[in-house]
């Protein structure tokens, strides 16, 4: 498969509940070998999004591609994909062996102990004549990676699936989610509330509000767009660029519009930067410390101040 | 398909319910053969021949025990969410749906099957086999077997209804209403505005509701041996079957898996 190729596409998706638009012409890419994040605040349509991926919901607009295929043959091509959408369900009346050995069964996956090799990657090997109905949420959770995990899918589509886990968990499922990236180049889909946990392990982000895509973005351009600097603003972009070559030595800051600049250098001594200009004549308008982590660039670009 | 009515075998061997469920109907037969021999003991004699016949008298039960093992093979599918673990691997929903039935219909026939075995083995070994003035083995088993193969169509219709009834409507409790509704009701509601209404509309309802699957069951007890009536009785099924699937599935291609 091509390394560019779309593992998920989505062009102009829509989902309307009645008069409510959970999706709203939503168009992205999820690309081979992408552990892609999705951010949202409740109701933005993460879960809508994954749902239609994995068939539970049809969409009332635009297109969704899978592995290339669309409409109907999507259908076919669900088998190479592992999904945990919402809290995982089972069978409350079987334990965690027999659950996933019906589903074996129903998936016609070849071999018996696939079962035991994905009980012990989720650390639920032990678990017994334990039922279902008797498993803390943190144990649903590994089981649900289990059963995504089972045929050894191309392409995982999680949904908040650190929800419920220890932080022993939590480090042990991105542990797990790295090791299928690198080592099965498995593609991941992956939504959280949880944002310093999402940007530990995601390689290309999605912001969505409202049922839309507001930026689909790199973690290395995000990194970029997040890293702490200077923000100048001064009477002259030019001049100013010249002279913090020249007095300061540094040529790591943007020029922005609007005569301002950025500088990625003497962030622990400000006082340099305004000196070497303040000397040379510069007017400097303003003067600030800028940074952000993923969770705060999010709730800038939402413009809000509410928790994803 | 296979793989799917394999794993539902699998679940349903699982589930203590089916053992349960079993263990109180065949208790109910148990109950039944013992008065036989317990009126025997008291001289009203009650031999094999004619104690087997009065299976033919409760044909309905096996449109009761469709509510059973239909609740037994869908396991809550709709409270505990479990659907979307198989929409989401590509199993298409007329796999599902049909998987799901075929499997009700199997679990139906083993009961079935059980059930008689029981109740026949019970017969013969606390009843006498000498027949007096009743039906003699022979005769009793003849009549029974035409009962159930005229029966055994009718009861597979139903049992298509109460998929379609367990698929189209969320929770057990209001899809067995439903069931109940067009099993058993639905037939003498419009049997009874047939009557009320009369002439040719009327006629025509008579005859609607006596195609139910119940009705053509009750009509079977008059007709023992009746092949024509037999023949009809497997048409009259296979529509049951086929039409009930058919809205079943549609409805249920419709429905948001959550």
């Amino acid at each position: 498969m091509n390394d560019n190729m779309a593992v998920m596409a989505a062009y102009g998706l829509k989902k309307a509940y009645g008069a409510c638009m959970a999706l709203d012409g939503v168009n992205m890419q999820v690309r081979r070998g992408d552990i892609y994040g999705l951010v949202g605040r409740n109701g933005a349509g993460k879960t809508t999004l994954m749902r239609m991926a994995t068939g539970q919901s049809d969409p009332t607009g635009g297109e969704l591609e899978l592995f290339g295929a669309s409409g109907k043959n999507m259908r076919l091509q669900r088998s190479r994909t592992g999904a945990m959408i919402e809290i995982p369900s089972f069978s409350p009346f079987l334990t965690a062996r027999e659950n996933l050995e019906y589903y074996r069964l129903q998936r016609g996956i070849p071999g018996n102990q696939v079962v035991d090799e994905v009980l012990e990657l989720v650390e639920l090997a032990d678990m017994g004549k334990k039922k279902f109905k008797s498993f803390s949420l943190g144990m649903k959770q590994r089981l649900g990676l289990a059963l995504a995990l089972m045929n050894h899918p191309d392409f995982l589509i999680l949904d908040e699936p650190i929800n419920g886990l220890d932080p022993e968990g939590v480090a042990e499922f991105r542990q797990i989610l790295r090791q299928l990236n690198r080592e099965r180049q498995t593609t991941i889909l992956i939504s959280s509330h949880i944002l310093s946990e999402l940007s530990n392990v995601a390689t290309r982000y999605a912001f969505m509000e409202q049922g839309r895509i507001l930026e689909e973005i790199s973690a290395e351009a995000l990194h970029d767009k997040c890293r702490t600097c200077l923000r100048l603003e001064v009477d002259d972009a030019a001049r100013a660029a010249a002279l913090l070559q020249t007095e300061l030595g540094t040529d790591k800051f943007e020029v922005l519009p609007g005569n301002v600049l950025q500088l990625y250098d003497c962030l622990d001594d400000p006082k340099r930067a305004s000196y070497a200009l303040a000397k040379n004549g510069v007017a400097l308008l303003a003067m600030e410390q800028k940074g952000a982590d993923l969770e705060a660039y999010f709730l800038d670009l939402i413009g809000g101040g509410r928790h994803a | 398909m296979l793989n799917y009515i394999r794993a539902e075998i699998y679940k349903m061997l699982r589930r203590p319910y089916t053992y349960i469920a079993l263990g109180v109907l065949l208790a109910l037969e148990a109950l039944f053969v013992s008065m036989f021999a317990f009126h025997n003991s008291h001289s009203l004699v009650t031999p094999f021949g004619a104690a087997i016949v009065s299976i033919v008298e409760m044909g309905t039960i096996g449109f009761c025990i469709c509510l059973l093992t239909g609740d037994i093979v869908f396991a809550a599918q709709y409270k505990n969410s479990t659907l979307k673990n198989e929409v989401s691997f590509g199993l298409s929903r007329a796999q599902i749906y049909l998987g799901k039935f075929l499997a009700q219909a199997l679990l139906s026939i083993v009961y079935l099957v059980v059930m008689m075995a029981f109740f026949l083995g019970l017969c013969a070994v606390c009843l006498p086999m000498e027949a007096g003035n009743f039906y003699t083995a022979s005769e009793g088993l003849t009549i029974v077997s035409w009962f159930l193969a005229a029966g055994l169509p009718l009861w597979i219709g139903g049992q298509a209804v109460m998929c379609m009834c367990l698929f189209l409507v969320n929770g057990e409790m209001a899809s067995s209403f439903l069931y109940v509704g067009i099993v058993f009701v639905l037939e003498t509601v419009i049997g009874l505005t047939g009557l009320f209404a009369g002439g040719s509309v009327g006629d025509a309802l008579v005859t609607l509701a006596a195609y139910f699957p119940r009705n053509m069951l009750e009509g079977a007890k008059e007709v023992v041996g009746n092949m024509t009536y037999m023949g009809q009785a497997w048409l009259v099924g296979a529509f049951w079957v086929a039409a009930s699937t058919a809205i079943g599935l549609y409805g249920f291609r419709k429905k948001e898996i959550k």
